[in-house]
């Protein structure tokens, strides 16, 4: 278990550099005069050199790539073009906005996706599964920012249920609170409610295949005894997997419900940074994201390995 | 001489008489017959499964529609995609506040636009933009990803844990990140809309095909073709390359769908084609902000898009479970 446990705390290590190295390169090879982007109208060349010079844009290439390297490691990321102030204190403020609503879109994922996989499974073929296979074949396909805009068009414009965008303001009540979140976080989780729904399905019907649940039918166990008691907690395994695994894909996916639903996280700051072309707060956020994303999954393969001998004991390959 | 053979006793590994002089040369050339036979045999077996699959069959026929569409685009159009009468010193202002958003008639299949461009023509135009960044991206992903993971997989040594461990590099960024990173150095366009779906996408191809490689490199076959002095891009090309490909033709049609995806969420962030071009993430981006009211608006582009990614997946799962039965039911 020790040895699983620094193999993968070794290649984490690696990639952690890895991205380190990465970013860094993307940062320094921007191309075109950014200080004359980010200038006033009508600057000087002595205001331009200030400008170049505050943000290391008159080193060399590699001197610049040193010094943003060097910053890294203590995640001082820079100062934000846009801002003026450090990238990192503005990450302070807004990622736990995005990490509330990722954790509600988490629920969302684990409540309906296991329930739909679940239904699917266990009446094979019927009507239930055939909706749930589709539904879910179409969610996979559509562009999430038009899932946040479908259900604000629903849910906020006609029915009226909703607050159609924005976060609580501060002073409201829990409940009412609530509300604010549940569009945006259904809109995140959608796509990874479909695939974990498509997966526990499959995972199920596969664990009902083998032998031992056989044998527990011809004890004369009843159907439900052997659905909830025996299938089930085997064809769980590689759901929870990827529901830690999914992290990823919801931190990418924020972005772009973020912006639909003007909620003040990491993923809207990521946009305004895009649009204002501000490259240091663009690669400062997608590195805390990445390295975030790169520990859940660590943490997520050891909390596995504990939970499934075969892989602390031999298998660790597939989950690398 | 010997009896003519399935093609399946032929295969390494089966038990085989014992020959001797002429009957070597001649059960050579049934070996080679068969050989041929098999492969062509495979790929028959394939398209047969996958004929008898009709939701894979839905998905061929919407993807050959969509290719059909964009080739012929320039046919296909009634308007000017980029038309719009409020540019058009000609046209008089009531003419011009009633061109603006018009439900679908005869003139405009699918309406108009909020700046009075015809909506049709411009789903017509915008699919071959869905249709180059899929194939495009797909093919830089396979060039890039194919070639590192032959390396890994056939030499193994350092260069596969630097290849691999440069992979978990690229697997460490979500795509949405990933693309927004390449892209803000890179600059908005569709070019480079390409090069990073297409970039971020090697890792897992190479992935793939190291692991079978790996799986077919200790093959008899394999070594038989080494023991003839095959060189190894030969060994690769011949006879690694057929027994490995078939997980990556998988990925590779599902990628597609991915791609166009992507495309979407790159023009909503403003990374795409540029406007006043169409694509249908650029129209999904435009017609959503009026969802209060012309709602029916942003159904256009964005049914198109889901449609088109839904028959890639379908292609894939149905080419996934026609390659290997095996795999049948999984996700």
């Amino acid at each position: 278990m020790l040895l699983f446990i620094l193999r993968r705390l070794y290649q984490t290590v690696i990639v952690i550099i890895g991205v380190v190295l990465l970013i860094s390169l993307l940062m320094s090879i921007i191309p075109g005069d950014v200080a004359r982007m980010r200038a006033p109208k009508g600057a000087t060349e002595e205001m331009l050199e200030n400008i170049r010079q505050k943000f290391n844009l008159d080193k060399p290439f590699l001197t610049r790539f040193w010094l943003y390297l060097k910053g890294l490691p203590t995640l001082d990321l820079g100062d934000s073009y846009t801002y003026k102030r450090p990238v990192m204190d503005i990450i302070r403020e807004s990622l736990p906005w995005s990490l509330k609503l990722a954790i509600v879109a988490e629920i969302i994922i684990v409540i309906f996706g296991i329930l739909a996989g679940v239904l699917s499974a266990i009446s094979r073929y019927s009507f239930w599964d055939v909706l749930v296979t589709i539904s879910t074949s179409i969610l996979v396909a559509m562009p999430i920012y038009w899932i946040g805009r479908l259900l604000q068009l629903v849910l906020a414009q006609w029915l009226g249920w909703l607050p159609a965008a924005g976060a609580p303001p501060p002073g409201t009540g829990f409940w009412s609170g609530i509300t604010y979140y549940i569009m945006p976080a259904a809109a995140l989780a959608a796509i990874s409610t479909a695939y974990v729904a498509r997966m526990q399905r499959s995972s199920l019907l596969e664990v009902m295949r083998q032998d031992y649940i056989q044998t527990a039918r011809a004890k004369g166990l009843s159907n439900r005894r052997v659905t909830y008691k025996h299938a089930l907690k085997n064809g769980l395994i590689p759901v929870v997997t990827y529901i830690g695994i999914d992290f990823g894909i919801l931190i990418g996916a924020a972005v772009l419900t973020e912006i639909i639903f003007n909620w003040p996280g990491v993923g809207h700051k990521l946009y305004n940074a895009v649009l204002q072309r501000d490259a240091p707060m663009v690669l400062g956020l997608v590195f805390v994201l990445v390295l975030l994303f790169v520990f859940i999954n660590l943490l997520v393969d050891i909390s596995y390995a504990f939970l499934d001998p075969r892989i602390r004991l031999g298998g660790g390959e597939e989950v690398s | 001489m010997p009896d003519r053979r399935d093609p399946d006793d032929l295969r390494v590994g089966k038990e085989q008489p014992e020959l001797h002089g002429p009957e070597i040369e001649e059960f050579e050339i049934e070996l080679e017959k068969g050989r041929v036979h098999g492969r062509t045999a495979l790929w028959s077996d394939v398209w047969h499964r996958l004929y008898h699959n009709k939701m894979a069959m839905v998905g061929l026929a919407i993807i050959i529609l969509l290719f059909l569409v964009a080739i012929f685009a320039p046919l296909l159009a009634n308007h000017d995609p980029l038309y719009s009468p409020l540019y058009n010193p000609d046209v008089g202002a009531a003419e011009k506040a009633e061109s603006v958003k018009q439900t679908p008639s005869w003139q405009n299949w699918l309406g108009t636009d909020q700046l009075g461009r015809d909506i049709y023509s411009r789903l017509v135009y915008g699919s071959r933009v869905s249709v180059e960044v899929g194939i495009v991206a797909v093919l830089i992903s396979l060039l890039i990803g194919l070639f590192f993971g032959a390396l890994a997989g056939y030499f193994g040594g350092w260069g596969d844990s630097v290849i691999m461990r440069s992979a978990d590099v690229f697997f460490a960024f979500p795509t949405v990140l990933g693309a927004i990173a390449i892209m803000t150095v890179l600059g908005p366009g569709l070019i480079n809309v390409f090069i990073a779906i297409g970039v971020l996408g090697w890792a897992t191809i190479a992935r793939i095909f190291r692991g079978s490689i790996l799986s077919v490199k200790e093959n008899e076959y394999t070594e038989a073709a080494r023991a003839m002095g095959g060189s190894h891009a030969r060994i690769i090309w011949k006879h690694i390359m057929p027994n490995s490909i078939q997980p990556i033709i998988v990925y590779a049609t599902m990628g597609v769908g991915g791609a166009i995806l992507a495309e979407a969420w790159l023009a909503f962030l403003g990374l795409g084609q540029q406007l006043p071009l169409p694509s249908w993430g650029n129209m999904l981006t435009e017609y959503l902000d009026f969802y209060t009211t012309d709602p029916w608006m942003m159904f256009i582009p964005g049914l198109a898009i889901v449609i088109s990614v839904l028959a890639f997946i379908l292609l894939g799962d149905g080419l996934r479970d026609a390659l290997d039965p095996r795999m049948k039911g999984s996700i």
